[in-house]
């Protein structure tokens, strides 16, 4: 028996591709998936200490 | 080194002629055809045409394409996503935002515990430099002080407590330790509880641990120091009965004579040592100091010495008794001791110049009172009584400061201490040990089987930054916070007290080490909350310092002005008894002879005692004086190479007793012959992907008893090992002589010096001999407005290295690694050239910070292809990243060989990608370009620091000045060797520099009329050799 060999168009390849990687970029923009897809480990946040004094506060003079 | 050098030596030329390596002295060839080669060898090797370029056509790369896209468009969902900006609510006032913040704080880094002033932007820490206003450091730190904020941007810092199950060690929560450890130590009532800590320099630290010991009874402390000043402390108490040894004034010591001491390289009070030893090393005042040095090994001290001796350490005893005997019999000085110690027979028995002798003992004599010696830490307590005694003799009790002393608040505990502790856990006395942030079982020495009896403790528990040695052995392992996230206090000195304060939350599930205590003394896991150690520190203030002042302000004014400035300073009163005990002169085993070889350890420049190893930059900044980067090392002597049998690179094992260790060799003129000298905090294990497996670990060396002192040890075996291990030494790279030209470093003016007695007789001998007129084919371009330069005073520039990590910090320099520095591509902006003149066995030294001159007619410029490098109308040479396409041809056509190429996208290179990490990127200044693959970079002067001081000025409605700015370079530089401004001021500070009688450019025959001006360095010799 003959096997049916399926060629693909290249054009049409490429297209779908196209459109499935654009689709899923959009995807990934809504929070929700975002939040779900995001590492928390690498999450870092930068907090200063409110009680430390630095030298740009007005007020504060030499002892 | 290759045999195959050329017959031509200079080495009988009776000019001077600069070399900086053996290779380069006796003309080996390798290094000859390197140098006409701008690149190394194999910079294209990485790519093959051949082989690496893809067979893949276009159409199917295209179709390929497409279907990436789809999978990159999941995986780019993160890509330079960096989060949400969200915008203030209620803005802090003193917050702009663009705007730096600076905090006062301490560096902890070594025991010095200097004032700083750490530079912030949108809340994170970007810089550190020395807080101005601190009476100790007075605006400057070391190299390790300015590094150490990497420390904090870490990505290997333990995030989460740890628990040890079958050796693996997986993350719990602060409850589950908390109340595990609490029942631990509560029910620790007949067992000892062991802490074990690094020596302590805070008040309320120490508050913190008596109250501890009271809350459980059977706590007992051990403090260490892998290098500690306990032999001195101890030869002074004895000499005089109580107190520490005390500050001297370097200021005003016309003459030192330094015995293995590196004073000005690595001691604890180095910041203050070189600001007051350079002050009289003024070319204008007219004020120099003359610096001998008698040592074993070449030392950063030695490089900077007028005269220079090479004295094994066990001979110092003699040499010391020798200058008395002398000296005495002269009747220079009083003593009813006789030692019977010949000086010029000492002379003779080691070969030593006895013209430098009569030298220092003229100097000595006419200096009395005004003259130093000063015995290394390293060496034994006689050495240091004798030292004492010659000191007092001679009246230079004068130089020893009487108003302020230094404090040692818990001290050093004796090596006995430990011996005891090790003892007690074989004998099941020891319920628990906690380590308070150090590394024992790295830093203490294998015979007193620390490491072994540990084993056998079940609760060990380790509060650490990083994973270590120590943690190894831990059942829990709790992360701390780094400096700049805690609260601390400080006293290092009589009279100042310096404050920490956190510029930043912890950056992971890290808490202070104070506030875990305080949580364990609490006995409660609940007890803790973030504040806890900030209140009790408060506390302590209010109740036992804030009432030693006039009560004037109110507690909380005070409080808030002592962090604003970082310290605070009050008078105290000093006892100071300078009463001299004679019963203390008793000498033992005077005359030592040692034919077989002495070990010297010392402390590493850019490492400490090892807790900077996993620090990227130290690792990578040259050593002062061998200028090896990544590696430690044995230096050694050419003769004792040559005795040996080993060449540079070659193994050697050095064998003390039973303990070994197998360590490369490396070649250093004006080493000592028989003399090994190795630094220690290198091997690290378990220490952090850099640190781990760089260099040797020498602490394998260490004996709990020494037969000279714990650093330095005779009759130690030396033999050659198999194999050779490469050291990556930068002392080579960016030749800028011709090659087979001689003493070109003299004649082109490269390195230019004269002597003090030349310039006090002629002040413009320079100009007489090197003055050089040159016409241009070029019309010269007039800078009407500021103009930007430098100089560098040579006289001052000890060659520390300091500015060039503070560059790399400014800058966002990155870390290459061994490899790729083995190829000449570390990317310093700024380097430190280290050249010898005269011979291997006794060179002098000359260093000389090189960097781009930001030339008038720059060769550079003239040559990029693509316009990606310009010069400003205020005479700076620029730098345009995005239009460079890396031909490289600047760099090629740069006579100084100041450019930097980036043949790699070096933060993704560098191992696998450590410095791309999210935390590590952090740290990167925001002000200044992070450059990638391809492209070219080089000095820029601090350009940003100069556009934020022309915006300022625009602010204020008046022109930039030259006192407006300094570069990162400048500010670290703790002689302030390195000025800069508006070379058209004639106002300015800098304007004298610029035009100074000693001033000359490098390489001034080019006629590119470089921006750099380097004040030529003045050697303080005696006349007659003058």
């Amino acid at each position: 028996m003959e096997q049916k060999k399926s060629k693909i168009n290249r054009l049409k390849f490429l297209n779908y591709s196209l459109i499935t990687g654009f689709s899923l970029f959009i995807i990934n923009k809504i929070p929700f998936v975002r939040n779900i897809s995001s590492s928390q480990e690498n999450k870092i946040t930068i907090k200063f200490n409110p009680l430390s004094i630095p030298r740009e506060k007005s007020g504060v003079k030499n002892v | 080194m290759s045999e195959n050098f050329d017959n031509k030596s200079s080495i009988n030329n009776p000019d001077p002629n600069y070399w900086r390596s053996f290779k380069e002295l006796y003309n080996d060839r390798d290094l000859l055809e390197k140098k006409f080669n701008e690149f190394e060898n194999g910079v294209t090797d990485d790519f093959d045409p051949n082989t690496n370029l893809s067979g893949l056509s276009r159409r199917k790369f295209l179709a390929l394409l497409g279907a990436s896209a789809a999978f990159a468009g999941v995986a780019c969902s993160d890509y330079r996503d960096k989060g949400e900006i969200v915008a203030y609510n209620i803005k802090p006032e003193e917050v702009t935002i663009g705007k730096p913040n600076y905090y006062a704080s301490t560096c902890t880094g070594c025991n010095s515990n200097c004032g700083i002033l750490i530079k912030t932007r949108e809340g994170r820490p970007i810089k550190v430099d020395g807080n101005p206003e601190h009476p100790i450091n007075q605006g400057k730190i070391c190299a390790k002080g300015q590094a150490n904020i990497l420390n904090l941007y870490n990505p290997e810092r333990i995030k989460s407590p740890l628990r040890k199950n079958y050796n693996i060690f997986s993350e719990t929560n602060w409850q589950y330790v908390d109340d595990n450890i609490i029942n631990v130590l509560s029910n620790a009532t007949d067992k000892e509880i062991a802490i074990i800590s690094n020596k302590i320099n805070s008040p309320t630290t120490l508050k913190l641990l008596d109250e501890f010991k009271t809350v459980y009874p059977t706590s007992k402390f051990y403090f260490y120091e892998l290098f500690n000043d306990s032999v001195r402390n101890s030869a002074w108490n004895k000499c005089y009965g109580e107190g520490t040894f005390p500050l001297i004034k370097w200021d005003e010591a016309e003459v030192i004579l330094a015995l293995e001491s590196d004073f000005l390289g690595v001691d604890e009070n180095r910041i203050e040592n070189v600001r007051l030893f350079t002050q009289m090393r003024d070319v204008d005042a007219k004020k120099f100091n003359r610096l001998y040095v008698a040592e074993a090994g070449l030392s950063l001290t030695g490089m900077n010495a007028d005269y220079r001796l090479k004295i094994r350490p066990e001979n110092q005893l003699e040499f010391v008794l020798g200058l008395l005997t002398e000296l005495n019999k002269k009747g220079v000085i009083k003593s009813s001791f006789n030692f019977n110690v010949n000086l010029f027979e000492f002379v003779k028995k080691f070969n030593l110049d006895e013209k430098r002798i009569k030298y220092l003992l003229e100097d000595l004599s006419e200096k009395k009172g005004k003259s130093i010696i000063y015995a290394g830490e390293s060496l034994s307590e006689e050495v240091h009584i004798a030292v004492n005694l010659l000191n007092e003799l001679l009246g230079n009790t004068n130089l020893y400061r009487k108003d302020i002393r230094k404090e040692n608040l818990s001290g050093i505990s004796d090596i006995t201490e430990f011996e005891g502790l090790v003892e007690k856990i074989k004998n099941n006395k020891v319920a628990a040990i906690i380590h308070l942030n150090c590394n024992p079982v790295y830093h203490l020495p294998e015979d007193i089987g620390y490491k072994e009896a540990i084993t056998k403790v079940e609760d060990v528990f380790t509060l650490s930054e990083t994973m270590n040695e120590t943690c190894q052995f831990s059942k829990y392992v709790l992360p701390i916070n780094h400096n700049f996230e805690s609260w601390g206090d400080y006293k290092v000195r009589t009279g100042t007290i310096s404050l920490s304060q956190p510029v930043i939350m912890p950056i992971y599930n890290t808490r202070q080490l104070e506030a875990i205590l305080l949580t364990w003394l609490k006995k409660s896991s609940q007890a803790y909350s973030d504040n806890i150690y900030h209140d009790y520190l408060k506390l302590n203030w209010q109740d036992n310092i804030y009432p030693k002042f006039s009560q004037s302000l109110n507690f909380d004014k005070f409080w808030y002005s002592a962090l604003h400035n970082g310290f605070i300073t009050f008078q105290e009163d000093v006892k100071s008894n300078f009463a001299f005990k004679n019963d203390s002169i008793k000498f033992d085993n005077v005359s030592v002879s040692n034919n077989s070889f002495t070990l010297l350890l010392k402390e590493s420049y850019s490492l400490g005692d090892g807790r900077f190893a996993n620090n990227g930059w130290l690792q990578e900044l040259p050593h002062p004086v061998s200028k090896i980067t990544w590696d430690n090392y044995a230096a050694v002597s050419l003769n004792t190479a040559k005795q040996l049998g080993v060449k540079e690179n070659d193994l050697i094992e050095v064998s003390i007793e039973n303990r070994k260790l197998r360590i490369p060799v490396f070649i250093q003129p004006g080493n000592a012959d028989n003399t090994i000298v190795i630094e220690l905090g290198y091997g690290r294990e378990n220490s952090g992907v850099i640190a781990t497996g760089v260099g040797f670990n020498a602490n394998k060396l260490l004996s709990k008893k020494s037969n000279y002192s714990p650093w330095i040890y005779t009759n130690v075996k030396v033999v050659k090992a198999p194999g050779k291990y490469i050291l990556a030494s930068t002392q080579e790279h960016h030749n800028f002589d011709i090659p087979r030209e001689q003493d070109l470093h003299f004649k082109r003016d490269i390195v230019v010096e004269g002597t003090v007695t030349q310039y006090l007789s002629n002040p413009n001998f320079l100009k007489d001999e090197h003055h050089k007129e040159h016409e241009s084919v070029y019309k010269p371009f007039e800078y009407t407005e500021v103009k930007w330069g430098m100089s560098i005073d040579l006289n001052k520039c000890l060659g520390c290295g300091d500015c060039v990590v503070a560059c790399n910090v400014e800058n966002n320099v990155p870390v290459v690694g061994k490899d790729q520095v083995l190829k000449s591509r570390e990317m310093q902006w700024l380097r430190i050239d280290r050249y010898y003149s005269g011979s291997p066995d006794d060179p002098k030294v000359s260093t000389q910070p090189m960097l781009c001159q930001h030339c008038d007619l720059a060769p550079c410029e003239n040559v990029c292809p693509v316009v990606a490098t310009t010069h400003s109308p205020d005479g700076l040479n620029q730098m345009t990243y995005n239009r460079c396409v890396g031909t490289r041809y600047c760099s090629n056509n740069c006579p100084y060989k100041v450019r930097r190429f980036n043949f790699y996208n070096f933060r993704d290179h560098f191992r696998n990608g450590y410095q791309e990490n999210p935390v590590f990127a952090l740290l990167n200044n925001p002000e200044v370009t992070v450059r990638s693959r391809g492209v070219m970079e080089k000095c820029t002067f601090c350009i940003q620091r100069i556009s934020e001081a022309r915006s300022e000025a625009i602010r204020e409605g008046r022109k930039v000045r030259g006192s407006d700015v300094k570069t990162a370079c400048q500010e670290a530089c703790p002689t302030n060797a390195i000025k800069f401004g508006d070379i058209n001021n004639p106002n300015e500070e800098f304007y004298h520099y610029r035009n100074h009688q000693l001033g000359y450019y490098s390489l001034a025959e080019l006629n590119i009329k470089p921006n750099v001006t380097y004040i030529a360095k003045l050697r303080n010799i005696r006349t007659e050799e003058s």
